[in-house]
């Protein structure tokens, strides 16, 4: 294990130049793993179809991968990408194991090759569940590193299985019927345990020191570790330039997604998130920050803190209730051997 | 389009062939909204053919976009980009960093330009030759929107460039297309009230400080000679230059006189494009001396925000685009 400032002076391979949003936290996060697996070993990224890989392998401009000046020789440095359709990110990471593993059974490779697959949580939990699932069934020594943003951010900001209750996107739009998205999301975290993922994490860099801790294990991990980076989406869910850090600090700290960290064997916690609601943040204060809870909440002038809207307070109220059960679940969850 | 046409009466060019619009701006700016209220107003006139499309890549927010208009008394059968237009627009003047907007507009075009700039300095800074329209559409944007954003104005000052508009239907056309993005009723109202703001403040004059040679059309050779993949040179043109992302008049500033870092690391790791600079330092891991500004920072603010000492700033600058800060 390095420690927080040895990975900082590490060389990262996704490098500036993408056309993601500014302050998108999904180059955050892809800026921390292209760090943390600079350590010595080749690496192969499977890339399904995501904001992240449209904007950075705009062809025939791939600017935004690479890693320094080192020569393709350099073994330790270098490092590959496979991109495919969204489904496939975690089944073509697993090709790549197999094959790199069968290659060093017969002397072809004689260095460890590490693989990770990235995909967005509408690849990942919506169009790809089934592959997700199966590989974490087959127990193929991959890193999977979903960047959650809650919507199909590519395709113009639809809901995804993994949106937060009452958020307006462009497929649930606030209306006279309905609040916002109806649905709860999907219970992603305990269904990568049930499948046997020998590690699951829900983090992100705004917890920096963790993320990276967390990355390193997963890349350590000797069957399939999940890595789902809850990633505010500037764009989609309309908030102010300079809060994407923030705000995915506060999303984990009241609840909405916690940080979490579970292995096999070892059990796992939950991080930096009060199980009892007081001793959490406002919840209002998240929504607040976000233009797409304006149906739920409002400033107001007298105090400057946000408070329910008139006749919004029960689905605020429901809003609270979810994110307790969510913190509940998670705690539970972590008791898990 | 014939080589020798007057190109000066809007007008008269839609009545007699059609008049092509093309608009530069950034993604997210409000560019193809100004475009749809004009394709919206111009089909008020059931007599009207109207032609409206974006060109944008996947990112969504700062990279130069492109709108093409086309109106015209006949049916329209082009289908391509606009490459010499009678009108060109410029809704945000960053946008013009990366690409040339007033690229191929004929002698005697006309320019609809979002700034504070007189029509006089727009025209000699970007050599134009022809009618210079301006409007300061994010100064009226931050008043009546709380946002610096000029789509509102521009928009009008569009409408007085080709004239003939009456003061409601610009008003109406607009809201209308507002009312279709289910935007509230209270910012409608605000809208209105920027609306009626930027008819009045439409500045222009007529101008000669263009050379013939001065916004040539890029040579286009045909799609045999673009790797495969590629779609138009317009796609091949956008540059990997993020920086451009970033709004204009400002920039950001790393100050430390005092050497107050101590090292936490917390601007690296969340640097979205890894442009902060440091060194290894015994005494404190390492050490933040700086940041490359000129050709990536997207201006997103996370290091402002995450700097526990405020060592990072935003700061106003002028035209001159600086280099990579000194460390």
């Amino acid at each position: 294990m390095s420690g927080y400032k040895d990975i900082a002076l590490r060389e990262s391979s996704f490098r500036p130049g993408s056309t993601l949003c500014p302050g998108c936290m999904e180059s955050i996060a892809l800026q921390n793993v292209g760090r943390v697996s600079d350590n010595g070993r080749k690496t192969i990224f499977s890339i399904g179809t995501s904001c992240a890989e449209v904007s950075s392998l705009a062809f025939p401009n791939v600017v935004a991968w690479g890693r320094g000046d080192a020569s393709p020789d350099d073994f330790a440095k270098s490092f590959s990408i496979i991109h495919n359709v969204f489904e496939s990110a975690p089944t073509l990471a697993e090709a790549a194991r197999d094959v790199s593993d069968i290659l060093a059974d017969h002397g072809a490779i004689d260095r460890p090759i590490q693989v990770i697959a990235a995909s967005g949580d509408g690849g990942a939990l919506a169009i790809g569940l089934r592959s997700l699932l199966h590989t974490i069934y087959r127990q193929s020594r991959i890193t999977m590193v979903v960047l959650v943003n809650e919507i199909f951010a590519n395709t113009g900001f639809q809901y995804s299985p993994a949106t937060t209750p009452f958020a307006e996107t462009s497929t649930t739009p606030v209306g006279e019927a309905q609040a916002g998205n109806p649905r709860l999301p999907l219970d992603y975290i305990h269904l990568c345990i049930a499948a046997g993922a020998g590690m699951v994490a829900q983090v992100s860099p705004a917890h920096g020191k963790l993320f990276v801790k967390t990355i390193e294990k997963a890349l350590a991990c000797d069957t399939t570790a999940v890595v789902f980076v809850p990633a505010p989406c500037i764009s989609g869910w309309k908030f102010d330039d300079g809060e994407t850090v923030h705000l995915a600090e506060l999303g984990a700290q009241c609840g909405a997604y916690p940080a979490f960290v579970w292995e096999r064997g070892k059990g796992g916690a939950v991080k930096d998130c009060a199980r009892e609601a007081d001793d959490r943040p406002r919840l209002e204060e998240f929504l607040g920050l976000q233009r797409r809870f304006h149906h739920l909440v409002q400033k107001d002038p007298a105090s400057g803190q946000f408070v329910a809207r008139p006749g919004r307070e029960p689905d605020v109220e429901r809003m609270r209730s979810w994110t307790q059960s969510n913190v509940e679940r998670l705690f539970r969850l972590a008791e898990l051997p | 389009m014939e080589t020798h046409q007057d190109v000066s009466d809007l007008r008269a060019l839609i009545e007699a062939s059609v008049l092509e619009v093309r608009g530069d701006g950034k993604a997210g700016g409000g560019l193809v909204l100004a475009f749809q209220s004009l394709a919206n107003l111009m089909l008020r006139d059931p007599e009207t053919h109207v032609q409206e499309w974006p060109f944008f890549s996947s990112a969504r927010r700062g990279a130069n976009i492109r709108s093409f208009l086309r109106i015209s008394g006949r049916p329209i059968q082009a289908a391509c980009e606009v490459t010499s237009p009678a009108l060109s627009v410029l809704m945000d003047e960053g946008a013009a960093r990366s690409v040339d907007f007033a690229e191929g507009v004929p002698p005697g075009g006309t320019f609809v330009l979002n700034t504070r700039h007189s029509p006089e300095e727009c025209a000699r800074h970007y050599h134009l030759s022809g009618r210079v329209v301006t409007i300061p559409g994010d100064d009226i944007g931050t008043k009546h929107l709380k946002h610096p954003i000029g789509n509102v104005s521009l928009y009008v000052a569009v409408t007085h460039a080709i004239g003939g508009f009456g003061i409601e239907e610009i008003v109406d056309s607009f809201l209308e297309t507002l009312k279709k993005r289910r935007i509230p009723a209270a910012i409608l109202e605000r809208n209105r009230a920027a609306l009626l703001a930027s008819a009045e403040a439409v500045r222009e004059g007529t101008y000669h400080e263009g050379a013939p040679e001065d916004h040539p059309v890029a040579p286009w050779t045909g799609y045999g000679t673009l790797p495969v993949g590629a779609q138009t040179p317009l796609r091949l043109s956008q540059s990997n230059r993020t920086a451009g992302y970033a709004p204009s008049g400002v920039r950001l500033r790393f100050e430390d006189p005092t050497t107050a870092c101590t090292g936490c690391a917390h601007c690296i790791t969340n640097c979205p494009e890894g442009i902060i600079r440091f060194a290894p330092d015994a005494e404190r891991g390492l050490l933040v001396h700086g940041v490359d500004v000129s050709t990536f920072c997207k201006l997103c603010g996370e290091c402002i925000a995450v700097c526990p000492e405020h060592l990072f700033q935003e700061v106003p600058f002028e035209d001159r685009w600086e280099e990579v800060l000194a460390p």
